[in-house]
Protein backbone atom coordinates (compact mmCIF):
# COMPACT_ATOMS: atom_id res chain seq x y z
CA UNK A 1 0.00 0.00 0.00
CA UNK A 2 2.43 2.21 1.03
CA UNK A 3 4.27 1.73 -2.13
CA UNK A 4 1.14 2.20 -4.24
CA UNK A 5 0.74 6.05 -2.27
CA UNK A 6 4.53 6.44 -3.08
CA UNK A 7 4.76 5.60 -6.89
CA UNK A 8 1.32 6.60 -8.48
CA UNK A 9 1.58 10.43 -7.51
CA UNK A 10 4.87 10.33 -8.98
CA UNK A 11 3.35 8.20 -12.11
CA UNK A 12 0.77 11.02 -12.10
CA UNK A 13 2.91 13.98 -12.20
CA UNK A 14 5.63 12.28 -14.89
CA UNK A 15 2.85 11.32 -16.77
CA UNK A 16 1.49 15.22 -16.78
CA UNK A 17 4.31 16.72 -17.23
CA UNK A 18 5.61 14.80 -19.92
CA UNK A 19 2.10 15.59 -22.04
CA UNK A 20 2.12 18.89 -21.38
CA UNK A 21 6.33 18.84 -22.77
CA UNK A 22 5.19 17.02 -25.72
CA UNK A 23 2.54 19.66 -26.38
CA UNK A 24 4.52 22.45 -25.83
CA UNK A 25 7.48 21.10 -27.49
CA UNK A 26 4.66 19.88 -30.88
CA UNK A 27 6.07 16.28 -30.43
CA UNK A 28 4.03 13.83 -33.00
CA UNK A 29 0.95 11.55 -31.75
CA UNK A 30 2.89 8.40 -31.97
CA UNK A 31 5.59 9.71 -29.59
CA UNK A 32 2.86 11.52 -27.04
CA UNK A 33 1.71 7.67 -27.31
CA UNK A 34 4.45 5.60 -26.00
CA UNK A 35 4.60 8.25 -23.33
CA UNK A 36 1.54 7.83 -22.30
CA UNK A 37 1.80 3.96 -23.06
CA UNK A 38 4.53 3.36 -20.95
CA UNK A 39 3.86 5.72 -17.94
CA UNK A 40 0.20 4.51 -18.01
CA UNK A 41 0.91 0.25 -17.73
CA UNK A 42 3.19 1.18 -14.83
CA UNK A 43 0.54 2.87 -13.15
CA UNK A 44 -2.05 0.22 -14.30
CA UNK A 45 0.32 -2.58 -12.98
CA UNK A 46 1.17 -0.64 -9.90
CA UNK A 47 -2.98 -1.18 -9.10
CA UNK A 48 -3.16 -4.19 -10.28
CA UNK A 49 0.07 -6.39 -10.52
CA UNK A 50 -1.64 -9.78 -10.56
CA UNK A 51 -2.30 -8.84 -14.25
CA UNK A 52 1.81 -9.39 -14.89
CA UNK A 53 1.28 -13.02 -13.38
CA UNK A 54 -1.15 -14.16 -16.10
CA UNK A 55 0.13 -12.26 -18.50
CA UNK A 56 3.53 -13.65 -17.97
CA UNK A 57 1.97 -17.38 -17.75
CA UNK A 58 0.55 -16.32 -21.31
CA UNK A 59 3.71 -15.54 -23.03
CA UNK A 60 4.90 -18.77 -21.39
CA UNK A 61 7.69 -16.66 -18.87
CA UNK A 62 6.59 -18.25 -15.91
CA UNK A 63 6.93 -15.07 -13.21
CA UNK A 64 5.03 -11.47 -13.18
CA UNK A 65 8.34 -10.34 -12.29
CA UNK A 66 10.37 -11.86 -14.85
CA UNK A 67 7.86 -10.68 -17.21
CA UNK A 68 8.48 -6.94 -15.91
CA UNK A 69 12.10 -7.33 -15.96
CA UNK A 70 12.33 -8.39 -19.51
CA UNK A 71 9.94 -5.42 -20.31
CA UNK A 72 12.23 -2.83 -18.66
CA UNK A 73 15.67 -4.26 -20.98
CA UNK A 74 13.59 -3.68 -23.56
CA UNK A 75 12.41 -0.11 -23.00
CA UNK A 76 15.97 0.65 -21.75
CA UNK A 77 17.52 -0.45 -24.50
CA UNK A 78 15.32 1.37 -26.99
CA UNK A 79 15.83 4.39 -24.65
CA UNK A 80 19.96 3.94 -25.12
CA UNK A 81 19.87 3.62 -29.02
CA UNK A 82 18.02 7.28 -29.16
CA UNK A 83 20.30 8.64 -27.12
CA UNK A 84 23.06 7.08 -29.04
CA UNK A 85 21.08 8.81 -31.89
CA UNK A 86 20.66 12.08 -30.62
CA UNK A 87 24.51 12.06 -29.16
CA UNK A 88 25.44 11.28 -32.60
CA UNK A 89 23.11 14.15 -34.57
CA UNK A 90 24.74 16.38 -32.01
CA UNK A 91 28.52 14.94 -32.79
CA UNK A 92 27.49 15.59 -36.43
CA UNK A 93 26.73 19.32 -36.32
CA UNK A 94 29.26 20.10 -33.60
CA UNK A 95 32.22 18.36 -36.33
CA UNK A 96 30.06 20.55 -38.87
CA UNK A 97 30.16 23.74 -36.99
CA UNK A 98 33.89 23.21 -35.77
CA UNK A 99 35.30 22.83 -39.61
CA UNK A 100 33.75 25.87 -40.83
CA UNK A 101 34.77 27.96 -37.90
CA UNK A 102 38.39 26.67 -38.80
CA UNK A 103 37.95 27.54 -42.66
CA UNK A 104 36.41 30.82 -41.69
CA UNK A 105 39.47 31.35 -39.42
CA UNK A 106 41.90 30.31 -41.90
CA UNK A 107 40.58 32.33 -44.41
CA UNK A 108 40.73 35.42 -42.55
CA UNK A 109 44.30 34.59 -41.45
CA UNK A 110 45.26 34.21 -45.05
CA UNK A 111 43.11 37.64 -46.28
CA UNK A 112 45.09 39.58 -43.45
CA UNK A 113 48.36 37.94 -44.21
CA UNK A 114 47.59 38.79 -48.09
CA UNK A 115 47.13 42.32 -46.98
CA UNK A 116 50.36 42.81 -45.02
CA UNK A 117 52.25 41.54 -47.93
CA UNK A 118 52.94 38.01 -46.83
CA UNK A 119 52.42 35.09 -48.72
CA UNK A 120 49.25 33.76 -46.93
CA UNK A 121 50.16 29.80 -46.36
CA UNK A 122 54.12 30.75 -44.99
CA UNK B 1 48.71 20.77 -65.64
CA UNK B 2 45.84 19.21 -63.01
CA UNK B 3 46.36 20.32 -59.25
CA UNK B 4 46.85 17.45 -57.11
CA UNK B 5 46.59 18.02 -53.59
CA UNK B 6 47.14 16.25 -50.51
CA UNK B 7 44.95 15.96 -47.45
CA UNK B 8 46.70 14.80 -44.03
CA UNK B 9 44.25 15.04 -41.15
CA UNK B 10 46.67 14.64 -38.03
CA UNK B 11 45.88 14.51 -34.20
CA UNK B 12 48.61 14.82 -31.98
CA UNK B 13 51.09 13.39 -34.57
CA UNK B 14 54.25 15.92 -33.91
CA UNK B 15 56.32 12.45 -33.96
CA UNK B 16 55.94 12.10 -37.60
CA UNK B 17 54.07 14.96 -39.30
CA UNK B 18 57.34 16.64 -40.62
CA UNK B 19 58.53 13.41 -42.17
CA UNK B 20 55.31 12.70 -43.84
CA UNK B 21 55.09 16.29 -45.07
CA UNK B 22 58.29 16.19 -46.40
CA UNK B 23 58.02 12.78 -48.32
CA UNK B 24 54.72 13.48 -49.68
CA UNK B 25 55.95 17.15 -50.77
CA UNK B 26 57.59 16.23 -54.19
CA UNK B 27 54.73 14.20 -55.16
CA UNK B 28 51.75 16.69 -55.29
CA UNK B 29 51.69 20.78 -55.97
CA UNK B 30 50.01 21.56 -52.72
CA UNK B 31 49.34 19.64 -49.25
CA UNK B 32 46.86 20.45 -46.46
CA UNK B 33 47.14 19.67 -42.85
CA UNK B 34 43.77 19.23 -41.45
CA UNK B 35 44.79 19.71 -37.29
CA UNK B 36 42.25 17.84 -35.99
CA UNK B 37 42.59 19.62 -32.09
CA UNK B 38 45.79 18.74 -31.39
CA UNK B 39 47.36 19.12 -28.00
CA UNK B 40 51.04 19.08 -28.98
CA UNK B 41 52.76 20.68 -31.57
CA UNK B 42 51.83 19.47 -34.88
CA UNK B 43 50.24 22.54 -36.15
CA UNK B 44 53.65 24.77 -35.05
CA UNK B 45 55.57 21.49 -36.80
CA UNK B 46 53.17 21.74 -40.25
CA UNK B 47 53.05 25.38 -40.30
CA UNK B 48 57.24 25.45 -40.27
CA UNK B 49 56.64 23.30 -43.32
CA UNK B 50 55.01 26.05 -45.17
CA UNK B 51 51.80 23.93 -46.08
CA UNK B 52 48.34 24.58 -45.61
CA UNK B 53 47.18 24.24 -41.99
CA UNK B 54 43.70 24.55 -40.91
CA UNK B 55 43.20 24.11 -37.01
CA UNK B 56 39.98 22.42 -35.64
CA UNK B 57 39.63 23.80 -32.54
CA UNK B 58 38.14 20.65 -31.12
CA UNK B 59 39.14 17.21 -32.08
CA UNK B 60 35.89 16.11 -33.91
CA UNK B 61 37.56 12.70 -35.25
CA UNK B 62 39.05 11.58 -38.62
CA UNK B 63 35.33 11.92 -40.56
CA UNK B 64 35.23 15.59 -40.01
CA UNK B 65 38.84 15.74 -40.50
CA UNK B 66 38.16 14.63 -44.09
CA UNK B 67 35.38 16.16 -44.58
CA UNK B 68 37.05 19.97 -44.00
CA UNK B 69 40.52 18.71 -45.82
CA UNK B 70 37.84 17.94 -48.78
CA UNK B 71 36.08 20.95 -48.88
CA UNK B 72 39.18 23.45 -48.28
CA UNK B 73 40.63 21.36 -51.14
CA UNK B 74 38.47 21.86 -53.46
CA UNK B 75 37.64 25.43 -52.79
CA UNK B 76 41.40 26.08 -53.44
CA UNK B 77 41.00 24.63 -56.78
CA UNK B 78 42.36 21.22 -56.75
CA UNK B 79 41.61 19.16 -59.18
CA UNK B 80 42.62 15.82 -57.58
CA UNK B 81 42.93 14.77 -53.52
CA UNK B 82 44.89 12.26 -51.56
CA UNK B 83 44.23 11.77 -48.46
CA UNK B 84 46.46 10.01 -46.37
CA UNK B 85 47.21 9.17 -42.98
CA UNK B 86 49.29 11.43 -40.64
CA UNK B 87 51.41 8.40 -38.73
CA UNK B 88 53.63 7.58 -41.12
CA UNK B 89 52.61 3.96 -42.46
CA UNK B 90 51.80 5.16 -46.33
CA UNK B 91 54.46 5.65 -48.61
CA UNK B 92 54.21 8.67 -50.45
CA UNK B 93 55.35 7.10 -53.45
CA UNK B 94 52.16 5.51 -53.88
CA UNK B 95 50.43 8.78 -54.56
CA UNK B 96 51.35 8.62 -58.02
CA UNK B 97 49.82 4.87 -58.20
CA UNK B 98 46.76 6.46 -55.92
CA UNK B 99 46.07 9.21 -59.41
CA UNK B 100 46.75 7.32 -62.42
CA UNK B 101 43.64 6.02 -62.86
CA UNK B 102 41.88 9.58 -62.03
CA UNK B 103 44.07 11.50 -64.27
CA UNK B 104 42.89 8.70 -67.02
CA UNK B 105 39.46 9.48 -65.94
CA UNK B 106 39.14 5.42 -65.47
CA UNK B 107 37.05 6.25 -62.31
CA UNK B 108 36.23 9.10 -59.35
CA UNK B 109 37.26 7.44 -56.71
CA UNK B 110 40.15 5.33 -55.77
CA UNK B 111 41.17 3.33 -52.77
CA UNK B 112 44.36 2.36 -52.27
CA UNK B 113 44.38 -1.26 -50.64
CA UNK B 114 47.43 -3.26 -48.55
CA UNK B 115 45.95 -6.63 -49.84
CA UNK B 116 45.93 -6.34 -52.81
CA UNK B 117 49.83 -7.60 -53.45
CA UNK B 118 51.63 -9.78 -51.32
CA UNK B 119 54.74 -8.36 -49.15
CA UNK B 120 52.83 -6.03 -46.95
CA UNK B 121 53.60 -7.32 -43.11
CA UNK B 122 49.86 -6.63 -41.52
CA UNK B 123 49.71 -7.93 -38.05
CA UNK B 124 46.99 -10.67 -38.16
CA UNK B 125 44.62 -8.72 -35.93
CA UNK B 126 44.31 -5.89 -37.75
CA UNK B 127 43.96 -8.41 -40.82
CA UNK B 128 41.12 -9.83 -38.77
CA UNK B 129 39.71 -6.09 -38.46
CA UNK B 130 39.63 -5.49 -41.99
CA UNK B 131 38.07 -8.74 -43.08
CA UNK B 132 35.10 -8.16 -40.70
CA UNK B 133 35.17 -4.58 -42.04
CA UNK B 134 34.80 -5.88 -45.43
CA UNK B 135 31.85 -8.29 -45.18
CA UNK B 136 30.17 -5.43 -43.08
CA UNK B 137 30.97 -3.20 -46.11
CA UNK B 138 29.20 -6.03 -48.44
CA UNK B 139 26.49 -6.86 -46.06
CA UNK B 140 25.62 -2.79 -45.58
CA UNK B 141 26.31 -1.60 -48.60
CA UNK B 142 26.64 -4.40 -51.28
CA UNK B 143 30.45 -3.23 -52.63
CA UNK B 144 33.34 -5.79 -52.30
CA UNK B 145 36.65 -4.58 -51.29
CA UNK B 146 39.74 -6.08 -50.29
CA UNK B 147 40.76 -3.11 -47.73
CA UNK B 148 37.43 -1.21 -46.19
CA UNK B 149 39.48 0.66 -43.51
CA UNK B 150 42.20 2.08 -46.02
CA UNK B 151 44.06 4.96 -44.84
CA UNK B 152 44.99 6.58 -48.41
CA UNK B 153 42.59 7.24 -51.03
CA UNK B 154 42.25 9.77 -54.28
CA UNK B 155 39.30 11.85 -55.43
CA UNK B 156 38.60 13.72 -58.07
CA UNK B 157 36.39 16.88 -58.55
CA UNK B 158 32.99 14.68 -59.62
CA UNK B 159 33.84 12.69 -56.24
CA UNK B 160 34.55 15.32 -54.02
CA UNK B 161 31.19 17.50 -54.88
CA UNK B 162 29.22 14.32 -54.79
CA UNK B 163 30.31 12.72 -51.71
CA UNK B 164 28.58 14.24 -48.36
CA UNK B 165 30.40 12.58 -45.29
CA UNK B 166 28.69 12.23 -42.48
CA UNK B 167 30.42 9.81 -39.50
CA UNK B 168 32.61 12.42 -37.93
CA UNK B 169 35.23 9.29 -36.14
CA UNK B 170 36.28 6.15 -37.53
CA UNK B 171 33.48 4.90 -39.48
CA UNK B 172 34.10 7.49 -41.86
CA UNK B 173 36.56 4.96 -44.05
CA UNK B 174 32.92 2.62 -44.23
CA UNK B 175 31.15 5.53 -44.78
CA UNK B 176 33.01 6.20 -47.99
CA UNK B 177 31.31 2.87 -49.54
CA UNK B 178 28.02 3.92 -48.77
CA UNK B 179 28.62 6.97 -50.66
CA UNK B 180 30.12 5.43 -53.15
CA UNK B 181 27.30 3.29 -53.90
CA UNK B 182 24.82 6.05 -53.24
CA UNK B 183 25.98 8.92 -55.26
CA UNK B 184 26.57 5.97 -57.98
CA UNK B 185 30.65 6.69 -58.28
CA UNK B 186 33.31 4.74 -60.41
CA UNK B 187 35.84 3.62 -57.93
CA UNK B 188 38.66 1.28 -57.85
CA UNK B 189 41.46 -0.06 -56.21
CA UNK B 190 45.40 -0.19 -56.25
CA UNK B 191 47.59 -2.13 -54.33
CA UNK B 192 50.04 0.04 -51.86
CA UNK B 193 52.51 -0.63 -49.63
CA UNK B 194 52.19 -0.05 -45.71
CA UNK B 195 54.93 0.05 -43.15
CA UNK B 196 53.50 -0.91 -39.64
CA UNK B 197 55.74 0.66 -36.90
CA UNK B 198 54.99 0.09 -32.71
CA UNK B 199 53.68 4.01 -33.04
CA UNK B 200 51.22 3.34 -36.01
CA UNK B 201 50.11 0.69 -33.86
CA UNK B 202 49.05 2.34 -30.81
CA UNK B 203 47.24 5.29 -33.11
CA UNK B 204 45.03 2.40 -34.99
CA UNK B 205 41.29 1.08 -34.25
CA UNK B 206 40.60 -1.63 -31.67
CA UNK B 207 37.92 -4.04 -31.16
CA UNK B 208 35.74 -1.79 -29.53
CA UNK B 209 36.18 0.99 -32.58
CA UNK B 210 34.84 -1.76 -34.56
CA UNK B 211 31.64 -2.18 -32.34
CA UNK B 212 31.16 1.49 -32.63
CA UNK B 213 31.69 2.01 -35.93
CA UNK B 214 29.37 -0.81 -36.77
CA UNK B 215 26.27 1.09 -34.30
CA UNK B 216 26.77 4.21 -36.28
CA UNK B 217 27.03 2.56 -39.72
CA UNK B 218 23.65 0.45 -39.11
CA UNK B 219 22.48 4.16 -38.08
CA UNK B 220 23.48 6.07 -40.53
CA UNK B 221 22.50 3.31 -43.04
Amino acid sequence: MIFKLIALPIIGVILIAGVRRARRLDRSILARGIWLLVWGSAAVLILYPEITTRVASWVGIGRGSDLVFYIAIIVLTAVVLSLLVWVDNLDERISKLVGQHAIEEYERTSRDATRRGHHPDV
Amino acid sequence: MSKVVAVIPAFNEQATIQEVIRSVRPMVQEIIVINDGSLDATSAIARAEGVVVIDHRLNCGLGAALSTGLHVARRRGADFVVTLDADGQMFAEDIARICAPLEEGRCDLVIGSRFLEGGNAIPKRRRLYNRIGNILTWALFGIQTSDSQSGIRGFNAHAMDSIGLRCSRMEVSSEFFLEIQRRNIRWQEVPVRIQYTAYSLSKGQNFFHGVRTLARLAMRR
